[in-house]
């Protein structure tokens, strides 16, 4: 049964997918920011939460209940100081290093900083070497520290030599024999993960991520390792400088990583640090909202400056230029100031793109968009009036099952796509505006009667708002269709104040709330009265 | 010339805003507020979009900033469980004691053991059974009652019992290992103390496939072990001897190294890692105090961290860190004491006949981030039975189960 981690302005919880929310004790010295979106992957089982707190998170979720440290295991400030001990079985000059991990319950290694520098070489001769001023970290999660050492000489590699399991030991002593200590060398892949975080995201076993603090390169893991971070795994993604904000967001598909600037976007190919590559994907298209970006059935949708992109096996295309491009393009629908803040989410059941974007002149994300991909038709914008919304997720159910959900300033989390017919209590303005028609828009026409075909609901009425005229025409008398008939002859459409016109417009509402509304189609006959 | 609008489309080309009005087309919308095709139900016209529902019922702290679906487990409260052993040669219907949460205990049936697998046999030379929990399910050590079968280790996952395992007999003979006297974890394979009459094997179990194989070499018939623990990266084993012994043994090495021999007539019994040092319990005869000794990790001394009270058959047990401080349990014929430890010095957190309290055997201990449980048992019918006890964070102990035929092992789930 999965759960949901939940930041708020200034709170984490873990919500259950019966909603019972605890909030989680934030680590000493890591606070929540305000106004920042909080961003998770997961790895190996340890969940990752980045750019919604001061620093990285680590939430390791294998407990009674998910404790949070910080994401990155330090490097001890000081190597270990090597001297002669007591009489053992070494002989010969060896230097040795030390690192900080954690360990579960069972003794696994759950995360390992990267080693010190190292020591001084010692000399001993038929004795133990003595091992002092070994480091404490200052990470309230270390609960090991792991010794490495050469061979006689001192060898030029560094092999496992001994876990302290405490942090509290400062000194110790062993004579452990080099063909005794661990076959392999100790791991080099480590390294201390990039501060400020703002995206992170899974792809091919590792960790990627863009930080605040050098926003033209892009970040990755060791493998398997969300703790490791080596400073050789950098890729650069041009152009340096010529913006502010960088790479802009991600798009991970099962064999491509696209990393997306505002005017252009990256792919990453190959495999591991050896042949990962970038090449170009697409100039003059590029990431906006970097929490618009949804992977459905490794086709990556997303919105861009100019409206929304998809990229799958075909390549690079835009997807609302052919219906919707107003919507993106001008200002008369949406705050485009705000599309950096959109969010996206799939929803299974209809097999659609949801963008959550703020209405033209708002403030706050409180209109989403449809797309229906497979049958390439949008609708919305869509609204509610019982919250406001501030993001937008899909979420697991008890079952595992989709469940996408709206999340609202007034701290609640919404689940979508009930059978309610009403927003938890208010009332869904349902409001529906067709095409201007009349079939010959320069001949003046008499609409007689509306014949209205509709479900049969228990109760309810729709309005129907026609307009009447030229391209311009106001709206007449509101018609009430009674949703209990089905099938309804309603008034004539034209009126004596409005008997005629070229173009009719039809604008069907209803805002009852827990009312249902189905509309199958209209019948209207018209006698055309000439040209004037 | 009269014309009719028939329109049955609606809604089947979405919102088109790229068209001048007189290019619109039948099924284009000019806005869809609220308003959705039914693929799942009724293509073809156009509905009301679905409602929604809160889902948390108490609202968060605070604006909603960013949200995910972890798609792991989920953490939750815990189940615990306390094994029952058999008594005069029949296994209770109630195989556990139970808890969710570890206040309020009631007897279960499950995990139902099949025919002729118990828990743990009283009667014969098999010793406490053993039970450790690890990745969302827990390991138990089972009895074979009948044959000549040696002892099994089973996982219990909540709702289904597996057998894991069954330790070989003991080396080069048909002689078979009577029990798994303790389990632990190290470096995430699973360890078992496998106790033949005249033997002892150290057993590294792999948990995904139930392979096993014997760590270093057997130990012979004067040896035999009590408990093992993970320290310095290393498995150590206490046994019970004609001294008490503790070994240790090094990943990748061939060998056990002999760490430490108690005084004369003195077991290992169990033992802990505190702060850094190692601390472990002995038993010791009538006429002498048992102690706690203590192995300071930078030196590798050893030295004498406490002395029991009394000299009777005395000892101490149950080493577990709890809230910080350091736990035992000591017991004599007269005394039942649990014993705390904070780094400089020991004092009685509980007197547990005063309490009062029957000297049952002070046989498991799980230290648990709100609470530590001690597990009682009952040696044999002879005795009275056992029970568990719950201390607190804040220090209040009480008494929560009254399993009447406790054999001390303590697990949970997940």
């Amino acid at each position: 049964m999965p759960f949901y981690i939940v930041k708020t302005a200034s709170k984490i919880y873990l919500l259950n997918t019966a909603g019972t929310a605890t909030e989680l004790t934030m680590p000493s010295g890591i606070t929540v920011v305000s106004g920042r979106r909080q961003r998770l992957a997961v790895l190996d089982r340890q969940v990752v939460a980045v750019n919604g707190t001061s620093q990285p998170l680590w939430v390791d979720p294998n407990g009674a209940t998910p404790i949070m440290r910080a994401m990155a295991i330090p490097t001890p400030a000081h190597p270990p100081l090597l001297s002669t001990g007591a009489a053992g079985g070494l002989t010969g000059a060896f230097n040795a290093r030390v690192a900080y991990l954690v360990k579960n319950a069972e003794g696994d290694v759950i995360a390992h900083g990267p080693f010190s520098a190292l020591s001084s070489d010692v000399t001993v001769t038929a004795q133990k070497i003595a091992v002092s001023n070994i480091p404490v970290a200052p990470h309230a999660a270390v609960n090991c520290r792991r010794l490495s050492r050469s061979t006689v000489g001192p060898g030029d590699t560094q092999f496992e030599w001994l876990d302290i399991d405490d942090n509290t030991t400062v000194a110790i002593e062993d004579d452990l024999a080099d063909e005794a200590l661990s076959t392999l060398p100790v791991d080099d892949e480590l390294g201390m993960p990039p501060a400020d975080l703002e995206f992170i995201v899974e792809w091919k076993r590792r960790l990627w991520g863009k930080s605040r603090n050098s926003i033209d390169a892009l970040f990755f893991s060791g493998d398997g390792a969300f703790y490791a971070w080596p400073a050789a795994n950098e890729i650069p993604i041009p152009p340096f400088g010529n913006d502010t904000t960088g790479i802009s967001g991600f798009i991970r598909r099962r064999d491509e990583l696209a990393i997306g600037r505002l005017d252009r976007i990256w792919k990453i190919i190959g495999d591991d640090p050896d042949n990962f590559a970038r090449v170009t994907l697409v100039e003059g298209v590029g990431i906006i909202g970097p929490d618009s970006v949804v992977v459905e059935k490794d086709i990556g949708y997303w919105l861009a400056a100019d409206g929304v992109y998809s990229w799958g096996p075909k390549g690079v295309a835009p997807e609302s230029a052919r219906k919707v491009h107003p919507w993106f393009a001008t200002d008369d629908y949406f705050n485009r100031a705000l599309f950096s803040q959109a969010v996206g989410w799939w929803d299974q059941r209809f097999g659609t793109y949801n963008l959550l974007l703020a209405a033209v002149g708002g403030s706050t994300l409180n209109r989403w968009v449809v797309w229906q991909v497979e049958k390439d038709r949008w609708f919305g914008p869509h609204k509610t009036d019982a919250f406001t919304t501030n993001f937008a997720a899909l979420m697991q159910d008890s079952n595992a099952n989709a469940m996408p959900v709206l999340c609202a300033t007034n701290g609640h989390v919404y689940k979508l796509n009930q059978s309610t017919i009403s927003d938890d209590g208010t009332a869904i303005d349902f409001d529906t505006r067709l095409r201007h028609t009349g079939k010959t828009p320069d001949i003046e026409k008499v609409f007689l009667q509306m014949s209205l075909l509709s479900r049969v609901e228990a109760g309810g009425t729709l309005q129907v708002i026609p307009a009447l005229g030229g391209f311009s025409a106001s709206t007449q008398a509101t018609i009430s269709a009674d949703l209990t008939r089905g099938r309804q002859r309603l008034r004539h459409i034209s009126t004596l104040d409005q008997g005629v016109g070229r173009i009719l417009t039809l604008r069907f509402r209803n805002a009852e709330n827990s009312q249902a509304v189905h509309l199958y189609g209209y019948e209207i006959p018209f006698h055309e009265s000439g040209r004037r | 010339m009269p014309g009719k609008l028939d329109v049955y489309n609606l809604g089947e080309r979405g919102v088109v805003l790229v068209k001048s009005p007189v290019h619109e087309d039948d099924g284009d919308l000019i806005l869809a507020q609220n308003a959705t095709p039914d693929p799942a139900g009724l293509e073809g016209g156009i509905r009301k979009r679905d409602g929604m529902t809160k889902l948390n019922a108490v609202a968060m702290t605070g604006s909603i900033e960013g949200a995910a679906s972890i798609p792991l487990p989920a953490p939750g409260t815990r189940t615990y469980y306390v094994g029952q052993q058999e008594m005069s040669g029949v296994q209770p219907s109630d195989t556990w004691y139970s808890s969710l949460g570890g206040i309020t205990w009631a007897g279960r049936s499950t995990p139902s053991l099949p025919a002729a697998i118990w828990i743990m046999d009283v009667g014969g030379t098999a010793g406490h059974g053993a039970a450790i929990s690890f990745r969302r399910r827990f390991f138990y050590s089972g009895y074979i009652i009948v044959g000549s079968e040696s002892a099994v280790i089973r996982v219990w996952d909540g709702a289904t019992d597996t057998e894991l395992c069954r330790a070989p007999n003991a080396q080069g003979s048909v002689i078979r290992t009577e029990t798994i006297r303790h389990l632990w974890m190290h470096r995430g394979f699973l360890y078992a103390i496998a106790r033949a009459t005249a033997s002892t094997a150290i057993l590294r179990i792999n948990i995904v496939t139930g392979s096993l194989e014997r760590v270093g070499a057997e130990f012979g018939a004067t040896n035999a072990a009590c408990f093992g623990l993970s320290f310095l990266d290393r498995v150590w084993v206490g046994f019970e001897a004609t001294n008490g012994l503790l070994y240790s043994f090094r990943n990748g090495a061939e060998a056990w190294v002999l760490e430490r021999t108690a005084a004369a007539a003195t077991h290992y019994t169990h033992g802990v890692n505190y702060k850094g040092d190692l601390y472990v319990g002995t038993l010791y005869q009538p006429g002498t105090a048992a102690i706690v000794e203590k192995r300071l990790t930078s030196t590798g001394a050893w030295s004498t961290s406490l002395t029991g009270p009394d000299t009777s058959l005395n000892l101490f047990t149950c080493f577990a860190v709890f809230n910080g401080e350091l736990y035992c349990v000591y017991k004599s014929t007269t005394s039942l004491l649990v014993k705390k430890f904070d780094g400089s010095s020991w004092v009685t957190d509980l007197d547990v006949l005063g309490v009062p309290f029957v000297n049952a055997e002070p046989s498991g201990v799980l230290a648990e981030t709100d609470a530590l449980y001690i597990v009682f048992s009952q040696p044999s019918p002879a005795y009275a039975e056992g029970y568990v006890l719950r201390r607190t964070t804040a220090g209040a102990w009480s008494k929560v189960a009254d399993p009447p035929n406790s054999n001390g092992m303590i697990a949970y789930l997940p």
